[in-house]
C-alpha cells in the first residue's frame, strides 16, 4: 500500500507541476487520477484517465463531440486494463456526475451498456448547470470498484 | 478533488486512511484544481468579435461574452413524438376553442381565467385562484412548448399531460375527463372537429345511447322518450355523471369520492374509452399551446448585432440587428447578468432557463424554512403518471423525453427545488416566484441581491446564492436588462380568445387507427 501511495504522489506531482494545463498527463506507471477536461465549448475527441488503483485506462467521450447546453446526451467509454489483460465478463461500468461546489448530482441516472466492439455507452447524461462538474466512471470486477474522475466546466 | 466522492465499496486512491498522505494529495488536487480554472480563460473562444462590442461590455472576459453570444437565437422549436397532432392545426383550432372554454368546469372557469391572454396568459395575482385558491402562482404558457418539464415542480413531462391537472384539481377548475368528453361529444362543431382529426369516437361512448334508440327519431312519443332517455342517461351514461379515477383531498372530499366511485364503477371498456378520447383532446390543449411562442425581443437584436449577423427572417428570432436595442443601462444589466451576478449559472442560454431545479432558499409560511416539497415529491408522480412520455398514452413512449422520465432520479437534495423559469418575457408576468411573493422585478433583484427572506438550506442542499452586494444603479441596470427580454404583444391570432372558424375538413372514414392500437396496448397491459 505505502509503494502504491507513493506512486501516485509522484503522479500527481508531476502532473500538478506540468506546465501544459492541456495536455494529458503521461507520467507511466501510473498516471495521475485526475485529467482536466476543457470546457462544453471546445470539442476535444476524447478524455482518458487511469483508474484509482491503476488497474484500468478509461476513456470517454460525448457522442457528437460535444457537451450540449443543459441537454441529454450520451456518452462512449472503453475501459481497457492496464497489463494489457482482456476484461472478464464480470467487468461492470457505471458514470455519474455531480457538481461538487453545489453539493448535487445530477438529475437523471444514465443507463449503461456494453456494445458489441466492448465499449460502453451512457445514455441519459445531463450536466443541467453551469460550472465544475466530476464525471466519474466507476468500474467493477471480482468485486471491486475502482474510480476514475475528470473535471469538466460546463459554460 | 474537490469532493470527497468515495464510497466504502470504492477502492479509491483518495480513500486511503493516512491522513498525512491524504491531505498532500489534497493540497496536489487543489493545485490540480487552480490550474484548471486558469485553463478556462484561455480555452474559450468567443464567438463575438471584440471589436464590436459597446464601451458597457468591454471588460467581460471571453468566457462571459460568450454567455451573451448564446442568448440568441433560439433553436427553432423541437418536436413533441408523444403528440402525434402536435403540429396539426386542426387539433390547435380545438384546443384553442377548448382553451376558453368554461363549460368544463362547473365553476364556470377555463384554463384562460388563469392564463389569460390580457395578461401574458397570466392572472396577475400572486397565487392562482380557480374554484378556490391554489398554493401556487399560475406561470404564463407563452413558449411553455420550449419546457422540458411543465409546472412549477415539473411535475408533467408534456403539454398534453399536464393540461389534465388544472382540468381535474378540485382548487383549479375542479372539473373532470369525463365530462371533458362528454362536452366535446355532445357538442356538433366540438365534435365535428375531433372526429375530422382522430375519426369516429370509440363505439363505446355512444352504446347506452343508442341501446334506448336515438332521441332523434321522430316517430317515437317525444315525452316518453324524452324521460326515457334522461332516466337512462342517468343510470347508463357513462358521459352523464362526471366521473374521474383519482381521490382527491379538501373541502370535498365526499365528492370526490363519488367521483372516484362512479369511475370504479365503470366497466373497463368504458373507462379505456373515456381516457382515450380524453387524451386525443388534452392533446389538442398540447398543439394549441406550442403556437403560443414570444417574438424576438431586443435582446435578440442586440446580439445579432454584436455577431454582426445577417439576419434570417426564417429563423425563431428574426429581428433587425441594433446595437441600440439594449439602452446603456441594459447593457451594464447584461454585464451584470452573465459576470458578478452569476444569474447565468441557471438561467443560461437562449431561453434564460437550464430547464431544471433548484431550491434557493425562500422560507415557507413557516417563516424559517422551505416547506413545498415541490421537485421531491413531483419526480415520484411524473415517473408514476399513467399519461406521462413513456406511458401508454405517449405516441412515442421510447423516445428520449421516455426515456429520461425512466431516468429521472430520486434523492433528498431536490426537497424545495422549483423549474428555473425562463427569464423571455419575464417583465409581462409579475408577480415572481412560485408562490408570487416578489410583486416587481425590483423585489426579485432585491432579493438575489440581499437573500433576505431567504434560509440556510440543510446538508442536502444546494448553495448556489450569495450575497451580490449591488448599488442602486446596478439593481436598476438589472431590472433594464430584464426588461429588455420582453417584446410588445403579439400579434398572433393565437393569442386572442376569438378566431376564425376552422375551414370544414373531411371526416376520417374510421375510427383512427393509432386509438385503436391504445386501446389494444392498453387491454394487453
Amino acid at each position: 500500500m505505502i509503494r502504491l501511495q507513493q506512486t501516485m504522489l509522484l503522479g500527481l506531482t508531476l502532473t500538478a507541476l506540468s506546465c501544459d494545463e492541456t495536455t494529458t498527463p503521461s507520467v507511466t506507471p501510473p498516471p495521475a487520477p485526475i485529467d482536466v477536461a476543457p470546457i462544453n465549448a471546445e470539442p476535444r475527441a476524447l478524455r482518458e484517465g487511469v483508474s484509482s488503483d491503476g488497474t484500468y485506462r478509461v476513456g470517454w467521450e460525448p457522442i457528437g463531440g460535444v457537451i450540449p447546453d443543459a441537454d441529454p446526451f450520451a456518452v462512449r467509454f472503453t475501459v481497457t486494463r492496464s497489463d494489457a489483460q482482456p476484461l472478464t465478463d464480470d467487468v461492470r461500468a457505471s458514470i455519474d456526475a455531480e457538481m461538487p461546489h453545489h453539493g448535487h448530482g445530477m438529475n437523471l441516472v444514465p443507463t449503461v451498456k456494453r456494445d458489441a466492439n466492448g465499449s460502453f455507452v451512457a445514455s441519459g447524461m445531463l450536466l443541467h448547470m453551469s460550472g465544475r462538474w466530476v464525471v466519474s466512471i466507476d468500474v467493477q470486477e471480482h468485486g471491486v470498484t475502482e474510480r476514475t474522475q475528470w473535471y469538466v466546466d460546463i459554460e | 478533488m474537490c469532493k470527497n466522492t468515495e464510497s466504502p465499496n470504492v477502492r479509491s486512491g483518495m480513500s486511503i486512511s493516512n491522513n498525512t498522505f491524504a491531505r498532500v494529495i489534497a493540497l496536489l488536487c487543489a493545485l490540480l484544481c487552480a490550474r484548471a480554472s486558469a485553463a478556462l480563460t484561455v480555452c474559450v473562444a468567443p464567438p463575438i468579435d471584440r471589436a464590436r462590442l459597446p464601451a458597457e461590455l468591454s471588460t467581460l472576459t471571453d468566457e462571459e461574452i460568450a454567455r451573451i453570444a448564446k442568448m440568441s437565437p433560439r433553436a427553432p422549436l423541437a418536436a413533441d413524438p408523444t403528440n402525434r397532432v402536435a403540429d396539426d392545426v386542426r387539433a390547435a383550432h380545438l384546443g384553442h376553442a377548448l382553451f376558453f372554454d368554461t363549460r368544463l368546469s362547473p365553476a364556470g372557469i377555463s384554463c384562460a381565467t388563469c392564463h389569460d391572454p390580457a395578461h401574458a396568459f397570466t392572472d396577475q395575482r400572486a397565487l392562482a385562484r380557480g374554484v378556490a385558491v391554489a398554493r401556487r402562482n399560475a406561470p404564463s404558457v407563452i413558449d411553455a412548448a420550449r419546457r422540458r418539464w411543465l409546472g412549477w415542480d415539473g411535475k408533467f413531462d408534456s403539454l398534453w399531460s399536464q393540461a389534465l391537472s388544472p382540468l381535474e384539481n378540485p382548487v383549479e377548475m375542479g372539473g373532470d375527463r369525463t365530462t371533458l368528453v362528454r362536452i366535446v361529444r355532445d357538442d356538433p362543431s366540438l365534435c365535428a372537429s375531433y372526429e375530422s382529426i382522430f375519426g369516429a369516437m370509440p363505439a363505446t361512448l355512444g352504446r347506452s345511447l343508442d341501446a334506448v334508440g336515438s332521441p332523434r327519431d321522430q316517430s317515437r312519443d317525444q315525452s316518453h322518450d324524452q324521460l326515457h332517455d334522461q332516466l337512462h342517461d342517468q343510470l347508463h351514461d357513462p358521459l352523464r355523471e362526471p366521473a374521474r379515477p383519482l381521490p382527491r383531498a379538501g373541502s370535498a372530499l365526499e365528492q370526490e369520492k363519488a367521483h372516484e366511485r362512479r369511475w370504479n364503477e365503470l366497466d373497463t371498456p368504458t373507462r379505456d374509452a373515456i381516457n382515450l378520447v380524453a387524451v386525443n383532446i388534452l392533446k389538442c390543449f398540447g398543439a394549441y399551446q406550442r403556437l403560443l411562442i414570444s417574438e424576438a425581443a431586443p435582446i435578440d437584436s442586440f446580439v445579432a448585432a454584436l455577431k454582426g449577423s445577417t439576419i434570417d427572417a426564417s429563423a425563431t428570432d428574426a429581428r433587425a440587428a441594433n446595437l441600440d436595442a439594449l439602452n446603456p443601462s441594459a447593457r451594464r444589466g447584461l454585464a451584470l447578468f452573465v459576470s458578478r451576478a452569476g444569474c447565468t449559472q441557471c438561467h443560461r442560454g437562449a431561453n434564460f432557463t437550464d430547464d431544471e431545479f433548484h431550491n434557493i432558499g425562500l422560507v415557507g409560511a413557516n417563516g424559517r424554512v422551505p416547506d413545498d416539497r415541490a421537485r421531491l415529491d413531483a419526480i415520484e408522480f411524473v415517473k408514476s403518471n399513467p399519461f406521462n412520455a413513456a406511458g401508454v398514452f405517449s405516441d412515442a413512449p421510447d423516445a428520449a423525453m421516455g426515456e429520461m422520465v425512466r431516468a429521472l432520479r430520486r434523492s433528498p437534495e431536490l426537497f424545495g427545488q422549483f423549474r428555473t423559469p425562463s427569464l423571455r418575457g419575464v417583465a409581462q408576468t409579475p408577480p415572481y416566484m412560485h408562490d408570487g411573493r416578489f410583486a416587481t422585478l425590483a423585489d426579485v433583484v432585491h432579493f438575489y441581491d440581499t437573500l433576505q427572506g431567504s434560509a440556510p438550506l440543510g446538508h442536502h442542499g444546494e448553495s448556489v446564492l450569495v450575497q451580490l452586494q449591488l448599488s442602486e444603479t446596478e439593481r436598476a441596470d438589472l431590472i433594464a436588462f430584464l426588461s429588455s427580454l420582453s417584446t410588445t404583444p403579439t400579434s398572433s391570432p393565437w393569442f386572442r380568445s376569438s378566431m376564425a372558424p376552422l375551414p370544414a375538413s373531411p371526416k376520417h372514414e374510421a375510427t383512427d387507427q393509432t386509438t385503436d392500437k391504445t386501446i389494444e396496448r392498453l387491454r394487453i397491459k
